[in-house]
């Protein structure tokens, strides 16, 4: 029997950026994190076939459909993250799989560039506070009537803007290539009149020569500072101005009828974390986020509903690319959900991702009842997830209050009546719904029962365990080193006990390392990265399409069509069949 | 293409009920003495060298 076509038919996908945890530093100094990062890749390339990414970020896409990138974030300064992205995947049992696929290959890569030295760790904030970890990406309706009428009519009008934008932004491009080649000749010219021209080469290049020639250089931290701040001048009034109209325009049904759902989500999906003065939250990144829409870092800010990839293709990824440009009038875009934490536990990250797809589905089918909307959503995140007892009650818009529990249960009974509506809705919709029900089941009455099922219950259960009485420290590296990806991360060592709840089959991760998930973008991908790489100058990919050859003779693979959801690709392969035509 | 015979996950048969997990109790109370131990092993040196400095996205 067909599935029913609004249930878990949309691309979905994550993204993890890893810390890292060199256990051979010792005093060492260790190379930069781009060095750290340039390692990995090459470690990766020797587990599966990679072609090089035609994006703004430096990195890699992969034979199974997903990428790896160089997250630069002050690389000058010592900053920098190994980010993985899944490939597009259609439902959550796909999404866990390959993300299991990803951080075991990442992980293993890391490892094997040196000698068993560097491990990685998913998770989302560091002993000192930085930030930093998970995202979510559904497709997912942009706007529909007169909002998607505005948004289009200020592309339109911000296009010359755009220009001007992308105009200047080249120019400091150039700019930065000039510098390079004048403080090349400086150096030359003053190298032979003094005596430790080291500092000169610091104070110009950032690094020794000796350095440049083994690794790439990030420039000096000044010259870094400056282009970036001269960056965001330059796009201030673009960004400013697309702010504003994303504001009013982009997933607004979306994001009020889902928000109270996230807010309440940390219950099941949260990872746990000890905070400063050592006491226990539900979520390591909830208590982060500073508002629920916004551009996140690029105006330092940490939004729920993160819109920085409208203005990616507007300035930063395409300059000049109409084609990029031309894609952001689609009806349905990326929703980018920053407040998740990354996830060890296989029920804790299947909920996530299936829970936010049904009630998407729910929300986009118009059959959402009228949502408990929730006052002052980031404090009321923010009490949530640093009540572990669950108790906390936060205020409604109309008038009383809800428990996290009470909204996660409106939610689940709106997404059951959904699905009774629809017997022929795929079985992994009613697996997602019952072990929501069980999951919220169990924290009502018995949340110990679900060591080894949800992050944040089991981190609290080790850290009660073998952390009580400790110090913060101790119990902070508890925290952190639960996510590490090794044999000696706890909830690794965990796993080998028998208290951890595996979904998966060791078969489906096994050909999730291997392959790209069918009926979607990837699986294109996959397929062109697999037959060409072995010449690796010679195939180029990013998330829209396939470059192979160099040169003239490029020949560009279009992924847009395969974005599509299987019944709108049937319903156009009807469109387009033979007997169609011939009717026509 | 070399894929195994794993069915599309979208429309696999899913698990039944989460199963009663065979736990051995000595296991657990083993893998919590070793946390405990490694824990305390220089938590100072573990935090700073896990650090990412200006995190990220």
């Amino acid at each position: 029997m067909a599935n029913h076509p609004d249930v878990f038919q949309r691309l979905v996908g994550l993204e993890t950026e890893y810390a890292l945890h060199s256990s051979a530093s010792g005093g060492q100094q260790l190379p930069s994190r781009y060095a750290l990062f340039s390692e990995v890749l090459a470690a990766l390339k020797r587990k599966i076939p990679c072609a090089r990414a035609r994006t703004m970020k430096e990195g890699a896409f992969h034979a199974a459909g997903g990428a790896v990138w160089f997250e630069t974030e002050r690389p000058a300064l010592g900053g920098g993250l190994i980010e993985g992205a899944t490939p597009e995947c259609r439902s959550p049992r796909q999404v866990l799989a390959w993300q299991r696929a990803q951080d075991e290959l990442l992980a293993e890569a890391a490892s094997a560039a040196f000698g068993g030295a560097l491990k990685l760790i998913k998770n989302d904030r560091d002993a000192a506070g930085n930030v930093y970890g998970a995202q979510e990406n559904y497709d997912a309706e942009f706007a529909a009537g007169w909002r998607l009428v505005a948004w289009r009519t200020a592309l339109v009008l911000l296009a010359p803007l755009a220009i001007v934008t992308w105009i200047v932004l080249w120019m400091l491009d150039l700019l930065a290539a000039g510098y390079a080649i004048v403080a090349t000749l400086i150096y030359l010219t003053a190298e032979r009149f003094l005596p430790r021209p080291e500092w000169l080469a610091r104070l110009l290049f950032g690094c020794t020569v000796r350095e440049l020639a083994t690794d790439v250089p990030t420039g000096p931290p000044w010259l870094e500072s400056l282009l970036t701040t001269a960056a965001r001048i330059v796009a201030g009034p673009l960004s400013t101005l697309l702010l504003i109209v994303l504001w009013f325009t982009a997933f607004a049904r979306i994001r009020r009828e889902l928000t109270p759902f996230l807010i309440s989500r940390p219950i099941v999906s949260g990872s746990g974390m000890i905070d400063d003065q050592g006491s226990f939250h539900l979520s390591d990144k909830a208590p982060a986020m500073s508002c629920l829409t916004g551009l996140g870092g690029w105006l330092g800010s940490r939004p729920i509903y993160c819109l920085v990839n409208f203005l990616k293709p507007v300035f930063a990824e395409s300059r000049l690319v109409w084609q990029q440009y031309r894609r952001l009038f689609a009806p349905r875009q990326r929703l980018q959900i920053a407040l998740g934490d990354s996830n060890l536990a296989d029920a804790a990250e299947y909920l996530r991702v299936g829970t936010t797809m049904l009630v998407l589905d729910v929300i986009e089918a118009g059959e959402m009842p009228s949502v408990p909307r929730v006052r002052r959503p980031i404090r009321s995140l923010r009490a949530i997830c640093s009540d572990p007892t669950l108790a906390a009650r936060i205020p409604l818009a109309g008038g009383g209050s809800a428990t996290a529990l009470e909204i996660q249960r409106f939610y689940l009974e709106a997404c059951r009546r959904f699905l009774e509506r629809r017997p022929d809705a795929p079985a992994e919709a009613r697996d997602v719904l019952r072990r929501w029900e069980d999951v919220l089941d169990m924290l009502t009455d018995d949340p110990q029962g679900l060591v080894g099922t949800l992050d944040w219950v089991t981190k609290q259960f080790v850290l009660d365990k073998a952390g009580r009485g400790a110090a913060w420290e101790v119990r902070k590296k508890i925290d952190i080193r639960y996510h590490e990806l090794s044999p000696q991360g706890y909830f690794q060592r965990l796993r080998t006990t028998g208290i951890v709840l595996d979904i998966l089959e060791r078969a489906e991760i096994d050909h999730a390392r291997r392959n790209p998930p069918l009926g979607t973008p990837a699986t294109v991908r996959g397929r062109y990265i697999r037959e060409w790489a072995a010449d690796e100058e010679l195939i180029a990919a990013n998330w829209h399409a396939v470059y192979l050859g160099q040169g003239r003779e490029c020949k560009v693979v279009r992924l847009d069509q395969v974005h599509a959801r299987p019944a709108e690709q049937a319903a156009d392969q009807r469109k387009r069949s033979p007997r169609n035509s011939d009717r026509n | 293409m070399n894929s195994p015979a794993v069915p599309s996950p979208a429309n696999s048969h899913v698990k039944p009920a989460a199963p009663v997990r065979p736990l051995d109790p000595r296991a657990v109370a083993a893998v919590l003495a070793g946390i405990r131990t490694d824990s305390q092993r220089e938590p100072e040196t573990f935090l700073r060298d896990t650090e990412v400095p200006y995190g990220g996205e």
